[in-house]
């Protein structure tokens, strides 16, 4: 049951993410990108993380695609606006350096994970602890051990804002 | 002590002062105001005048057994490597702190004369602050304790001659003047630079006092061949025989320049340099006596194209050479110190002469030629006065300065007379002798055409001459004084003198014989009087020769070029015996066509064809290769980035495997 | 079932569509979109180590790695309206002069 969920939410993400990158009209591919990030909200919670599978609805769905959207309404492209795609040649070594990629990515995990380690990890480590991903242990360990870091990315996400508001905001003429 | 641990800590200002002048005024002098570039300009060499006296009277005060050693100061150590080991190190000894004082005393005189004859031009500025640029390489060159020292003085004044010829460089002919003077010096310095190397071969050393210890240990053959080549440099710096040819052409420069560079110092660094090696000439007999034959020649060959220019720059700039020659006499009969006496007395006399032409001129509104000038005695009469005690003093008339140095040097040549080579010394007597018969002749000629006679300028000139103005005259009676007085500080012992400088020059030298005290004995005295009698009477018989025919019997001289033989020679020593000509169809043309032909080969075809561009052409094609790489569009950036992570990928995969 | 080769994999797969997407698109904004893609990989992959050793702390660094996605669409939308209204285009191509 939970593999054939896997299964569903896996192609769904890949399926959408393909038509993100092959889609010339970014509405739809902004459309295509909200169904990659449902996809990859739903694997979230499969792995155990609910908070963080919610937190991906919120923030990439909700905020982030919002934002994207209300650029392509503002900016109002038209067709020669837009750039469109590399030259065929490019595209094709993109593609093969993609493969190149995913092959060398996939040689370490495949050797790892199908191995004798693996075997192990069944055996010993069979269930998920039950506090993991659950809104109180996240809380906690941001508040203790990584309190510093929370602080920095809200001083990050401070300057993004003004400078996202400087940048762009009409500049007065003179 | 006290004044000489204070010199000792100063001597540094001598040069610094006129450098730091040279800065102020190089760089900002167009910006200040013209008094505050004349403080400027002035105040360098009045401090180093001060500092020279100092170091003078700091001297003086030591015993004479120890003044050769000098008062040293090191600045620091300039290069150390391996055996070399030069010091920026200045020294005030005897030989130097008498040229100090002429040339920081004579510089700053010169100076105060510019602010009055330079007052009107628009490159004020400029000219100060090459002056002073002059100053502090002529000083870098006498204060010197060592060879590399003296040539970076060698050089600089070497430069600064051609840029103060080239001062008026909108003139065509004043700047090829420049060059002129510049190349020509090269080729002497070519000679000086290889003696430096030999000397270090030779030597291992290149400090005054460390040549001096080796001179004797080395063979005759390195000897006279340092000898030959340092004096190489000393003829095309000193402008003699062959190498003289820069002199007359360095006219074009301000007559100020001309007094203090072509006269008065830079001209004498020749004849100081040969001094200061005096351990190396008095060892090899040959140098010698090819210095003195070749100071002999040029005293009397410039004498005769003296004799006939017309322009009155020119007059002087040859007799300066012919005066050089006897310096070279002297210091080629190892009468070292009579050199040197009449280094310091010309340089009083000359400069004073030069300035009063330069006063001349000035009062001519820059008129050269001295067959437009005549009657101006009255309309100039310190001028007028000035010039005639500088002629005095160059014709050997006692009591002025010119008899002392100038008798000096030919009874020098007529003692040698008892030594070997006995008809060689005879001959060069009469040579100099000759000289200052004809130097008497043609500076009267100069004076009774200048300022005797009928006016030859026109209404509208003569209207407009006036005497100079007071910081310009003032500068001329000091030197007149000068030319005056001077010679007393050599009066031989024969007339009741104790010749100073002689003895003061003495610790000096290399070889005791050398200095004079050996003259006093009773044989000579004979001798010695005649020479005065016959070489007093040369010069009056010049000088009252020249007023003769060419105030009375003025036609005489034309009808002597008129006739036939006299037309000829009149035609060849006009032109200078075609030196000129000559030297562009020997060298000058053949180089040309060489540099021509190596330029079609080496130049174009091999090096401009073979390799420079060659080169540029490699670089060419990877570039067309590589710039398609660099096109300014950001996702091939990102694929370059993306390229290089997959091959740390790859490292970090193949690491793991391992 | 927990497969983390299966969840690794889908991770890579993700990654390397975003890469595509970023060298292969012209179009600024679709190229924007790819870079979130890669993130979302990147989350994925941290999660399932945590999924894989219990370890809470890659969800903090996942939520940390949101933070700054949301920073930089923020900054990189500025950044593209900024360009729009210069160059009347979202062309990358059109923004070549990274080559004076």
């Amino acid at each position: 049951m939970t593999d054939t969920i896997f299964m569903v939410f896996a192609v769904m993400s890949i399926a959408s993410a393909i038509a993100v990158v092959t889609w010339r009209n970014p509405v739809h591919c902004v459309l295509a990108l909200i169904a990659s990030f449902a996809g990859v909200a739903g694997l979230f919670y499969l792995l155990s993380a609910p908070f963080i599978a919610v937190m991906q609805i919120i923030i990439y769905a909700g905020a982030i695609i919002v934002l994207f959207l209300f650029v392509i309404m503002l900016l109002n492209l038209k067709k020669n606006e837009m750039g469109g795609d590399a030259p065929v040649q490019d595209r094709l070594f993109t593609v093969f350096l993609c493969v190149i990629t995913v092959i060398i990515l996939s040689i370490p995990v495949v050797a790892t994970f199908t191995g004798t380690f693996y075997d192990q990890y069944k055996k010993t480590f069979p269930k998920p602890d039950a506090n993991l991903g659950i809104t109180e242990t996240i809380g906690q360990e941001i508040f203790s051990a990584h309190a510093l870091a929370f602080e920095l990315i809200s001083i990050l996400i401070i300057a993004a804002l003004i400078g996202a508001i400087y940048l762009a905001k009409k500049r007065q003429r003179g | 002590m006290e004044l000489k641990e204070l010199v000792t800590r100063f001597i540094w200002l001598i040069p610094a002062a006129p450098l730091a002048g040279f800065i102020i005024n190089g760089l900002w002098g167009r910006r200040f105001s013209k008094n505050f570039v004349t403080l400027i300009g002035c105040l360098g060499p009045f401090i180093a005048l001060l500092v020279s006296i100092a170091g003078f009277r700091a001297l003086s005060m030591i015993a004479p057994a120890e003044r050769a050693d000098g008062i040293v100061y090191t600045l620091y150590n300039w290069i150390s490597a391996g055996s070399l080991h030069v010091d920026i190190q200045f020294i005030i000894d005897p030989l130097s702190s008498i040229m100090l004082l002429v040339v920081t005393g004579v510089g700053f005189l010169i100076h105060l004369y510019s602010i009055g004859y330079m007052g009107h031009d628009k490159g004020y500025s400029r000219y100060f602050a090459f002056l002073n640029l002059f100053m502090f390489a002529m000083l870098i060159l006498v204060l010197a304790n060592n060879l590399l020292m003296m040539f970076i003085g060698w050089e600089g004044v070497g430069l600064c001659s051609y840029l103060l010829i080239g001062f008026w460089f909108e003139d065509n002919e004043k700047a090829s003047a420049g060059k002129k003077a510049f190349i020509v010096n090269r080729i002497g310095d070519f000679g000086f630079i290889l003696a430096i190397f030999l000397i270090f071969t030779s030597c291992g050393t290149l400090t005054f006092s460390g040549i001096s210890e080796q001179a004797k240990t080395l063979a005759p053959g390195v000897l006279t061949a340092i000898a030959i080549l340092l004096f190489v440099g000393a003829t095309g710096k000193s402008a003699q025989i062959p190498l003289y040819v820069w002199l007359p052409d360095a006219m074009a420069g301000p007559t100020p320049v001309s007094a203090l560079i072509h006269a008065a110092t830079m001209v004498t660094a020749g004849v100081y340099m040969v001094g200061r090696m005096s351990a190396i000439y008095v060892n090899s007999p040959e140098a010698l006596i090819i210095v003195s034959i070749i100071g002999g020649l040029t005293a009397l060959y410039a004498a005769t194209i003296g004799l006939v220019q017309n322009d009155i720059k020119k007059v002087l700039a040859y007799s300066t050479i012919s005066q050089l020659g006897y310096m070279f006499l002297g210091m080629g009969v190892m009468a070292f110190s009579a050199g040197i006496f009449h280094l310091v007395t010309h340089a009083f006399f000359k400069a004073l002469l030069f300035l009063c032409a330069g006063s001349v001129i000035h009062a001519m509104s820059g008129e050269q030629d001295m067959r437009k000038m005549g009657g101006l005695w009255r309309k100039i009469p310190v001028t007028f006065a000035c010039f005639v005690i500088g002629a005095i003093a160059i014709a050997g008339v006692p009591p002025f300065a010119g008899f002392f140095s100038k008798d000096e040097i030919l009874w020098k040549t007529l003692e040698r007379y008892e030594t070997t080579h006995a008809g060689l010394y005879a001959v060069l007597w009469v040579i100099g002798l000759l000289s200052a018969l004809m130097t008497a002749f043609y500076m009267f000629r100069l004076i009774a055409m200048t300022f005797f006679g009928a006016p030859r300028a026109n209404e509208e000139i003569m209207h407009h001459v006036h005497e100079s103005p007071f910081s310009m005259t003032s500068v001329l009676v000091t030197l007149a004084i000068l030319s005056l007085i001077g010679g007393f500080i050599g009066v031989p012992h024969l007339l009741g003198g104790h010749n100073w400088i002689e003895g003061y020059l003495e610790p000096v030298w290399a070889h005791p014989e050398s200095a004079g005290a050996v003259t006093t004995e009773a044989a000579n005295h004979s001798m010695e009087i005649i020479n005065i009698i016959v070489s007093v009477l040369a010069g009056l018989a010049g000088i009252l020769g020249a007023l003769l025919i060419y105030t009375k019997f003025t036609a005489l001289p034309a009808k002597l070029t008129e006739s036939n033989s006299g037309k000829f020679v009149h035609r060849i020593v006009y032109n200078k015996y075609y030196i000129d000509e000559i030297y562009n169809a020997l060298v000058i043309q053949p180089i040309k066509y060489l540099s021509a032909l190596l330029w079609l080969i080496f130049d174009m075809a091999i090096i401009d064809g073979g390799l420079v561009d060659l080169s540029a052409t490699l670089i060419a094609v990877f570039s067309q290769l590589s710039r398609r790489i660099q096109n300014g569009i950001v996702n091939n950036y990102a694929m370059l980035i993306f390229i290089g992570a997959i091959l740390m990928l790859c490292f970090f995969v193949a690491q793991m495997a391992a | 079932m927990f497969n983390p080769t299966n969840c690794l994999i889908l991770s890579i797969l993700l990654f390397a569509i975003g890469a595509y997407g970023v060298i292969a698109k012209r179009n600024i904004l679709i190229m924007l979109m790819s870079v979130e893609i890669m993130l979302n990989a990147a989350n994925l992959a941290f999660l399932t180590f945590a999924r894989l050793y219990n370890d809470p702390t890659a969800h903090v660094f996942v939520l940390m790695n949101m933070a700054v996605a949301a920073a930089e669409v923020a900054v990189g939308l500025a950044l593209l309206i900024c360009v729009f209204r210069h160059k009347k285009s979202v062309d990358s191509t059109k923004l070549n002069l990274l080559k004076w």
